[in-house]
């Protein structure tokens, strides 16, 4: 078969798959095949890291450290009393050195072996990293720690072209990180979490030889607690094939259910429930400097690294921001500066010049020696539909005429304040001053319709109507109107008449007069006719 | 001693020579002014007006401009109009009376002339705005530039109100318009038209009211 002659390109011969015909005759049929037929059939990629904790120790050290310890022989011991060995580089691995030595054994074989201790939370942060990697492959990644990732790529396979395009590719991507990755392919998750344990080269296992292919593992690379390892050592099980000939009920009785319900995970009977892995609901980063800051340029500067990586995060997990808090920390105290954006983005080139305005305003009241970057809350991104880069107009990422808008005033408000920008609003009322408002922008605004049929307003409005009584008794103005008479209504407050002319000053100036009816020939001047 | 005319000299050309510059523009609302502008007015720019006095009919000179664009984007989201330091409040009203959506004019007073040609180039730049219209006494020739180059990068319109003071001060501007108030009409010198040659033309600005009212 083709299918199948491609997909043993993957498999190990080392250790020719041969179990007893007679074993295979009392198992139960393979289920993945009924299964397929119910359900849309699963394949499930493990990703076993052997060194996690050699990479995590290697990402932790300095720059200057880092290159001591590429050229000498180093280990990560553990934290317990006789500080095992957890992991070796290849110099100490061929100085005889092996996971699971005491320390003073290590030494003993290899005397200028460094030693770091084993650091947990950077393993379990490094883990996550790549569980974050990893979405890029596939939605179902579940994380399982120590050091082992799953992923759900059935659907995956047409995008990256096949898996073994997949496995390549997800090797090529974390092959920087030297954790020893293993990777293996099977129907269901147990099954491939097994073989990534046991095989050092990437393993593709087909539904129909799942029982097959789990029959030859050896009970010891499981990795299963020891003392169950040495009882079934003590029964003569060493395989699975061994383990899967027994009963289960008897075999739950003596190991524990555990293992045996492992067991059925495995072969597809039971399923098995995993936490899906995605990406955190907020985004924090730490700028520790080796220098204090005291320019606000320098800053600038400073962040365009940090910012680029949380590009790099947005756009890698679908995500975008709609707020962003900078604290720069002071030896005491520190400053926030907080950007809010009108509309949620992943661009952060924008939220760059937004902080440089941000930061040109800022007086630092002492140098800065830290910087915090959280982005409280990650949104969903809805991306827009671009047209094929066939057509030369559209192929730029053209900004929508409302994004235009948005990030104008994000920018003019970051440097002139939030106040600052004002667009006009009709309000319903009859005095000319208070039938309009400035609010900040929104898209809330609604236009109120006017009357139609009123005479000519000025563009201009005086905020404060300007006496003009004795220019018009010397005759200044000109009227070239018929009167428009505003009158509020009692209950609106203070009573107001006024009749409204247009008036032409001998100047040449349009001006909006009008006479109040309330204390007469009080004349005042309400606008311009610009 | 050989004298040299000035047609012998070969790099030399004159400004009739040109042809149009202006690839768009949008009607004044003015017969006469279109004429001299060869159109109306030119799209993207930067036009200085030169005036004094307020209410002389220099706003309704741009309510063309204002209004054409306006209506022209029906399809995509209106730009705005961005008023930096006008003189007085502008009247929401009377912009509605004018056929223009007072919520897409934007109001932003700057005190500093330095922030506000900061602000007017980023508003011109940024490609969301149609016109931006500013008030500002002395600015400087190499800020004048940046902000014509701002215009043409977004496309849009700048329009300075300057005094009649910096008359006699050159200026990169597309188009520059000294406004002179007459007793019913106003005159306007067009001291500079990139392509076309001066010219100075008298419009009564009441004539624009007329023209809306009759669109009715």
């Amino acid at each position: 078969m083709a299918a199948s002659a491609q997909l043993l390109l993957f498999e190990v011969p080392a250790r020719p798959v041969t179990p007893p015909p007679r074993l295979t005759e009392s198992l139960p049929a393979p289920p993945p095949a009924p299964s397929a037929s119910r359900r849309r059939s699963q394949a499930w990629l493990a990703l076993h890291f052997a060194n996690l904790s050699l990479a995590a120790a290697y990402n932790a050290a300095p720059l200057d450290r880092r290159a001591m310890l590429d050229g000498s022989a180093w280990a990560v011991i553990d934290d317990d009393r006789l500080k095992h060995v957890v992991a070796c580089n290849e110099q100490a691995w061929n100085q005889g050195v092996r996971p699971g030595h005491r320390m003073n054994a290590a030494i003993a074989l290899c005397s200028s072996l460094t030693l770091i201790s084993r650091d947990a939370s950077a393993e379990a942060r490094l883990l996550e990293r790549i569980a974050d990697e990893c979405l890029k492959y596939t939605s179902a990644v579940s994380m399982q720690p120590p050091n082992e990732v799953l992923l759900e790529v059935r659907g995956s396979f047409r995008l990256f072209g096949g898996h073994a395009a997949l496995m390549e590719r997800i090797q090529a991507d974390l092959s920087g990180l030297n954790a020893g990755l293993q990777l293996a392919l099977a129907p269901t998750a147990r099954s491939a979490q097994w073989l990534a344990r046991a095989y050092s080269a990437p393993r593709v296992c087909l539904p129909r030889e799942l029982a097959e292919a789990l029959g030859s593992l050896p009970i010891a690379s499981l990795q299963w607690p020891l003392p169950i390892e040495l009882q079934l050592t003590r029964f003569g099980v060493t395989t699975l094939a061994d383990l899967m000939r027994l009963s289960r009920k008897d075999l739950a009785r003596r190991i524990g259910a555990g293992p045996v319900r492992e067991l059925q995970q495995a072969m597809g009977r039971t399923a098995w429930l995993h936490h899906g892995w995605s990406t955190p609901p907020s985004y924090h980063d730490r700028i520790l400097l080796d220098f204090e800051i005291e320019t606000t340029a320098l800053l600038e500067k400073l962040l365009e690294r940090p910012l680029a990586r949380l590009k790099r995060t947005l756009i890698g997990s679908a995500r975008s921001i709609d707020e962003l808090l900078i604290t720069l920390k002071h030896r005491e105290g520190s400053t926030p500066v907080a950007i809010r954006l009108q509309q949620a983005t992943a661009d952060t080139a924008h939220v760059a010049t937004l902080l440089r305005e941000h930061l040109d305003r800022l007086v630092l009241r002492a140098p800065v020696r830290e910087v915090l970057i959280d982005a409280p809350r990650l949104l969903v991104a809805h991306p827009r539909n671009q047209s094929l880069a066939m057509d030369p107009a559209t192929r730029t990422d053209v900004p929508s005429a409302s994004e235009l808008k948005a990030r104008l005033l994000e920018q003019l408000q970051s440097r002139f304040g939030v106040n600052a920008i004002r667009a006009l609003t009709v309000r319903a009322h009859h005095l000319p001053e208070r039938a309009q408002c400035a609010e900040p922008p929104s898209q809330t605004l609604t236009a109120i319709s006017t009357p139609p049929r009123l005479p000519r307003r000025p563009l201009w409005l005086f905020r404060e109507p300007r006496p003009a009584t004795r220019e018009y008794r010397q005759g200044m103005f000109r009227i070239e109107s018929s009167p428009e008479t505003i009158e509020t209504e009692a209950w609106e407050g203070a009573s107001v008449r006024r009749a409204y002319y247009r008036a032409r000053r001998r100047d040449g100036v349009a001006c909006w007069i009008f006479r109040d009816l309330m204390s007469p020939h009080q004349w005042f001047v309400h606008g311009l006719f610009g | 001693m050989n004298t040299v005319t000035l047609a012998d000299i070969p790099l030399l050309w004159r400004a009739e020579s040109l042809a149009p510059v202006q690839s768009q523009c949008v009607s004044t609302g003015y017969q006469p002014l279109d004429r001299a502008l060869g159109g109306g007015w030119p799209l993207p720019s930067l036009i200085e007006l030169l005036c004094d006095d307020h209410g002389i009919g220099e706003l309704r000179l741009l309510v063309g401009l204002l209004r054409t664009a306006q209506g022209a984007s029906a399809l995509t989201a209106p730009k705005i109009v961005l008023w930096l330091s006008p003189p007085f409040e502008l009247h929401a009203i009377a912009l509605t009376q004018y056929g223009l959506a007072p919520n897409d004019h934007w109001v932003c007073s700057i005190s500093q002339p330095a922030d506000l040609q900061w602000a007017m180039t980023q508003a011109l730049r940024s490609g969301a705005c149609l016109a931006v219209i500013a008030w500002t006494r002395h600015l400087k020739p190499a800020a004048l530039r940046t902000l014509k180059l701002a215009a043409m990068t977004g496309r849009s319109v700048g329009v300075l109100f300057r005094p009649t003071s910096e008359t006699r001060l050159a200026s990169p501007a597309t188009l520059r318009i000294a406004l002179r108030p007459q007793v019913d009409e106003l005159e306007l010198a067009i001291l500079k038209m990139q392509g076309r040659r001066p010219s100075i033309v008298r419009i009564a600005p009441s004539d624009v009211d007329r023209v809306t009212r009759e669109a009715r």
